[in-house]
């Protein structure tokens, strides 16, 4: 799926407490990975929904090019269950993040049914070994269910994506 | 160079190696040279430079390198570096030029590596440099081969031919491209460059244990066995779930599975079977290789399922699933490893496809695999500075009575077997040893 980023003309249509409540549901999300509340982030998709970490910057899919994740529901459970669990050689030490999050746009795209959220973040993974960060964008798909979200994409552009990349130890 | 401490062939016994192979600095420095610097080593496949033009440009260790096409449909492989003051000519990667144009001086080269032009040419009456007599081209390395499309290069021109030294590990990459029904793959999906925090050889060995799977991948395989027993028949079909199943696999699986230790340190691990043979196969691809070979020898070339394959030291290719990895050492304790994928050409999308969900899953360093190997690696790097005790044990299998040499020079060896580490050190004693 081509991801498209809000267009100028388009965040001027999204009222105040939409791009409020999009802005809290983030900040939301972001706290849960922080906190190491996998399962309940995990709540935060859609069925349909895909967490999606390409390996290249102008990367169209996650089927015909390899991605560093690209998670379906299926995936998602794997990994949350891997992240739970006490099994990983590379989670066996407590592994911490912190983030944060700005410069949010967002856009009503009335055709597919949902609001395109786009942001910048800044993260850091700290594991035994060292600390390291990461740099990027998210770019979110949001259906509305009630007043609240639920995320149909997340993908998470790396700014050194270009480069080689070091263990990504909890989730973007 | 400064007079070396140790003798490199005492550092490999029979069943054991001296840590100081993982840790030394020195020693590192040295397998650049002699290892890295005196055998064939992968550089790419032709496939990464198509049309006349295409470069693509990576290392072999240390030593930047420039892979070229030329008007003439010749790939060349020259030394990444401006025959004037040494600048490096392109930066890695890819791409497409008429001329390589130096970024300091503006020396141009063409793509066969002559010195076409340089300004004010007029100061170099002296005679020393004159475009078009020859020249001041850009360094050629000394021997450049390829093998079905995977090109080889070494940087010292005393190599066996490409062939000879490949030996029998010939068959696994013939595998690997007879699964195309047009014989013919090409590099496609992306790559992955993942950055590690170890020595290069524990790449090479790792990829042929077959002791370590059950242990460092349970974190992925029991989830998947998990959910797997909660769903029913059709979603067990899932891609992800098989691919994941085998990781847990028992040691007899993996035994029987068995390997070939070869010639120059090359081996492959799983021959009748291998992580990769329960697959589901996509009707259409079955329909497709039917129409290229037959069905009998279609029979053969896919009942053919060797796991990971080693081209001694530096390339790991898996031909049931077409993708294959690099090692890229960079210093005694960091090493970045590459996945390149291939297509098959001839094959539905569902191949790549299948390719591109493996390499998500396994390679990347965010995926559900790779980084707990990587932990076991940095695990290794910090014991191995300890420095009692001194040796570390490859003695497993080294008295089994099968394993004996067949026609080809390959040895038969059981799954779990050390013979392939016996193997690459042998051939790491035997390449270090040269002046």
């Amino acid at each position: 799926m081509t991801v498209t980023a809000p267009t100028i003309a388009k965040i001027a249509d999204i009222d105040r407490d939409t791009h409020f409540r999009i802005g809290q549901f983030l900040f939301r999300e972001a706290d849960l990975l922080d906190s190491g509340e996998w399962e309940r982030w995990n709540d935060l998709f859609a069925e349909d929904g895909i967490y999606w970490v390409p390996s290249s910057a102008d990367q169209h899919d996650g089927i015909d090019q390899v991605s560093l994740a690209y998670d379906d529901a299926l995936l998602r459970a794997i990994r949350v269950a891997r992240q739970g669990a006490d099994l990983a050689a590379s989670l066996r030490a407590p592994v911490s993040s912190s983030r944060m999050i700005g410069n949010l746009m967002a856009s009503h795209e009335e055709a597919q049914g949902f609001y395109i959220a786009r942001s910048r973040f800044s993260m850091a993974q700290y594991a035994d070994w060292g600390t390291r960060t990461f740099h990027g964008s998210y770019t979110h798909y949001l259906r509305p269910v009630g007043d609240d979200f639920r995320i149909v994409l997340k993908r998470v552009d790396l700014v050194n994506i270009q480069g080689s990349i070091g263990d990504i130890l909890t989730i973007l | 160079m400064a007079v070396m401490h140790f003798d490199p062939a005492s550092l490999v016994e029979a069943g054991r190696v001296n840590h100081a192979v993982y840790t030394d600095p020195e020693i590192f420095d040295l397998e650049m040279k002699r290892i890295f610097g005196g055998t064939w080593v992968y550089v790419g496949h032709d496939s990464q430079v198509p049309g006349a033009g295409d470069y693509y440009a990576t290392s072999i260790a240390d030593q930047p390198v420039l892979l070229v096409r030329g008007k003439d449909q010749q790939l060349r492989l020259f030394y990444n570096r401006c025959t004037h003051k040494g600048a490096q000519l392109v930066n890695e990667g890819s791409g497409t030029v008429k001329a390589f144009r130096c970024a300091y001086h503006g020396w141009l080269f063409k793509d066969t590596g002559a010195l076409h032009s340089i300004p004010a040419p007029g100061g170099y009456d002296c005679g020393t440099v004159c475009p078009g007599d020859g020249s001041h081209a850009l360094e050629p390395v000394a021997r450049f081969g390829s093998y079905r499309g995977f090109l080889f290069a070494s940087l010292s021109p005393n190599v066996p031919e490409l062939e000879q030294w490949l030996g029998p590990l010939r068959s696994s990459l013939d595998n690997f491209v007879d699964r195309a029904p047009a014989g013919r793959v090409e590099v496609a999906g992306g790559v992955l460059r993942y950055e590690h925090d170890c020595n290069w050889k524990f790449f090479v060995e790792n990829t042929l244990d077959a002791l370590h799977p059950m242990v460092v991948h349970q974190s992925a395989g029991r989830p998947a066995q998990i959910l797997s027993a909660r769903l029913d028949n059709q979603q067990k079909t899932n891609f992800v779930l098989q691919a994941l199943a085998p990781f847990t696999g028992s040691y007899s699986f993996y035994d029987a599975m068995g390997g070939r230790v070869m010639p120059h340190g090359h081996a492959d691990l799983g021959g009748k079977a291998s992580i990769h043979s329960d697959y589901d196969e996509d009707p259409d691809y079955l329909a497709a290789m039917h129409a290229a070979y037959g069905p009998e020898r279609t029979t053969e070339i896919l009942s053919l399922s060797r796991n990971n394959s080693v081209a001694y030291p530096s390339l790991m290719f898996k031909a049931p699933i077409q993708l294959l990895r690099i090692i890229r050492p960079v210093a005694v304790d960091r090493t970045i490893l590459e996945t390149w994928h291939f297509r098959l050409v001839g094959a539905p999308e569902s191949k790549l496809r299948r390719t591109i969900a493996y390499s998500t899953l396994v390679n990347s360093p965010a995926g559900m695999v790779g980084p707990d190997d990587h932990e076991v690696y940095r695990a290794m790097q910090r014991g191995l500075t300890a420095r009692k005790p001194e040796w570390v044990e490859v003695s497993r299998y080294m008295a089994d009575p099968e394993a004996v040499a067949g026609e080809d020079g390959a040895v038969p060896v059981k799954g779990t077997s050390d013979a392939y580490f016996r193997g690459q050190f042998s051939a790491w004693a035997d390449l270090m040893g040269r002046p």
